[in-house]
């Protein structure tokens, strides 16, 4: 459950976070090494993301989040080359959020791991300038309050009502693999921007997305993925663990964020396997299931419930 | 118009697709498989059922049923999900949008000739016609799925507009081969050489043609149509020969080059 994905990751870790690194990482002194915090006094304290246990893992991502928060989107911005906005975009606009005539209900909308409102705020936009309806509504969920707490200071910045029933927008401390607070079949549309990566079950997130979306309801979800083209992907990959790690230690002054990031990236299924994941949740896939952005650096995943 | 692009269609046939065709077959490329049918190799195998599921069905045919008002549009594929009691967003399942509906009409019509091929008319006309050559079985055939465009004709520019997108060119051309690859079929066509792509290859252009040609006919009960189909067809007969000879003259010379290298000691 954790959330957010790109951009998330593409941010300081300053040294709260690495106090707590250094602290849990005593606990699994035998686990193996990526991570290794220059200020530790103890030369065996290491651990590597991939081998943290379940229960830590939540806290852990909670804990980096918490201390990125701020600076998430300029380093998003860095880091993609601001092409993480075009991919936002698109996938807004494809999805076309808001009622699209008189005799329909509005959208309730849920952007899960949606902290900052990246997401939100452009389907708002969307569905009032384009479908011309004001009475769709979006819920930003997040396990973040970091992040969420960002998020609600944009919305009042732009402008938006956080609070009440019929409030446009609002945002819920939320596990994303249980969902809590949301009711069963109560959400047409929900989506996940770079964040379903770092959910520690994603197949119990699959099945909760499920649960809680209308008959009709849409399932879609942006992510990086895996590049097809070999020639492509070798530069993409030269790009992704040397360039970028070298810049997260330039810029942010710490190397280790941005190595979790391409390593789980990495990590992440390739579009036909996660397509699968989504059918075996009960969906029934958009056409092939998913859409490549920029030579299948990203992709749109699309599963609809019937 | 319509000869043109008639010409344009065989040309196509001939050269370039045949070949794609060819090699997606022998490799089972899964590319052949993304659409959600099954192309049509060869012999008497059958038309995948499995295109759509009975949710997908219900709205794109609920869907094309709103073309004549709507047109082969997204208003049309809005339509189609309410009306099968799904939400706005609903329509994020067909990524195509209305070319999912053109789609839809290619796909079920060819399956539904293919269902005609069993039936007792198609066996009746068979036994009641002695001279029931492999032209009039084709003549046929045309006629009974252009028929089948009546409902939406006046719309079909729109969709012949969508099928040339390049996003959907490949899409529709596969289809378009499809159709001719089942109407030989139906015919037992048993042909494995060189005239197995000549034939898919015209007949495909002959249909698409026509097609369009009945786009614009406003002829009592199509017959213009019809006629205009007889005339392409009775060009393809002499088209059809010229290539034939082609194909004929292009063995022979391989042969010989063949043997006059193996008189020389290579060893082919």
């Amino acid at each position: 459950m954790n959330l957010r994905g790109a951009g998330r990751v593409l941010r300081l870790r300053p040294t709260r976070a690495s106090a707590l690194l250094q602290q849990q990482s005593r606990c699994f002194s035998g686990s193996s090494v990526r991570l290794q915090d220059q200020k530790a006094e103890e030369p065996t304290t290491h651990f590597g993301f991939q081998n943290v246990a379940e229960s830590l893992k939540e806290s852990k991502v909670r804990e980096v989040f918490d201390s990125v928060a701020k600076n998430y989107d300029t380093m998003n911005d860095v880091m993609s080359f601001g092409i993480h906005r075009i991919w936002k975009d698109q996938f807004v606009k494809q999805l076309n959020p808001g009622k699209k005539s008189i005799f329909s209900e509005p959208m309730t909308i849920l952007d899960l791991a949606g902290g900052t409102g990246d997401i939100a705020f452009r389907m708002l936009e969307h569905a009032r300038t384009v479908n011309g309806d004001p009475e769709t509504r979006v819920k930003v969920a997040d396990i973040n309050e970091e992040m969420l707490r960002e998020g609600m200071k944009r919305a009042h910045a732009l402008g938006y009502r956080t609070e009440g029933e019929d409030a446009p927008i609002s945002f819920l401390v939320q596990n994303g693999e249980t969902l809590d607070a949301i009711p069963d079949n109560s959400i047409d549309l929900l989506t996940i921007a770079f964040g379903i990566r770092n959910f520690t079950n994603k197949e119990k997130a699959l099945s909760t997305a499920h649960r809680v979306l209308k008959k009709g309801g849409v399932f879609s979800c942006l992510e990086f993925s895996k590049v097809d083209n070999f020639v492509l992907d070798q530069i993409y990959r030269r790009y992704s663990f040397s360039v970028i790690p070298m810049m997260g230690q330039l810029i942010a002054g710490d190397r280790d964020s941005y190595q979790y990031l391409v390593e789980s990236i990495v990590k992440f299924p390739s579009q036909k396997d996660f397509a699968g994941m989504i059918r075996d949740a009960g969906f029934q896939l958009a056409g092939k299931g998913w859409q490549d952005l920029t030579f299948g650096v990203a992709a749109i995943h699309t599963g609809v419930k019937l | 118009m319509a000869s043109k692009s008639s010409q344009r269609v065989v040309r196509q046939g001939l050269l370039g697709f045949s070949a794609r065709w060819k090699l997606s077959s022998a490799f089972q490329s899964p590319r052949n498989n993304l659409n959600g049918h099954r192309l049509n190799h060869g012999q008497g195998s059958a038309v995948s059922s499995a295109s759509y599921t009975p949710e997908q069905a219900a709205i794109l045919s609920a869907a094309l049923s709103h073309v004549p008002s709507q047109g082969f549009t997204d208003s049309a594929l809005l339509s189609g999900v309410k009306e099968a009691g799904y939400l706005d967003v609903t329509t994020n399942l067909f990524p195509q949008g209305p070319f999912d509906i053109v789609k839809y009409h290619l796909v079920t019509q060819r399956e539904r000739l293919s269902n005609y091929a069993e039936s007792e008319e198609w066996k009746d006309l068979q036994a009641t016609n002695p001279r029931f050559g492999t032209t009039s079985k084709i003549r046929t055939l045309c006629i009974e799925r252009l028929k089948q465009n009546k409902d939406v004709i006046r719309r079909w520019p729109e969709a012949v507009a969508l099928m040339k997108y390049p996003t959907n060119l490949q899409s529709s051309t596969s289809e378009l081969f499809s159709l001719a690859d089942t109407m030989w079929n139906i015919t037992g066509d048993k042909a494995v050489d060189v005239s197995w792509y000549t034939k898919r290859g015209i007949l495909s252009g002959i249909y698409a043609a026509t097609e369009v040609y009945m786009a614009q006919d406003r002829s009592d009960r199509f017959t213009n149509t019809w006629a205009f189909l007889d005339e392409r067809l009775a060009d393809s007969a002499s088209v059809g020969s010229t290539v034939g000879r082609v194909g004929q003259y292009l063995d022979y010379a391989r042969y010989n080059v063949v043997n006059v290298l193996r008189s020389k000691g290579v060893k082919i």
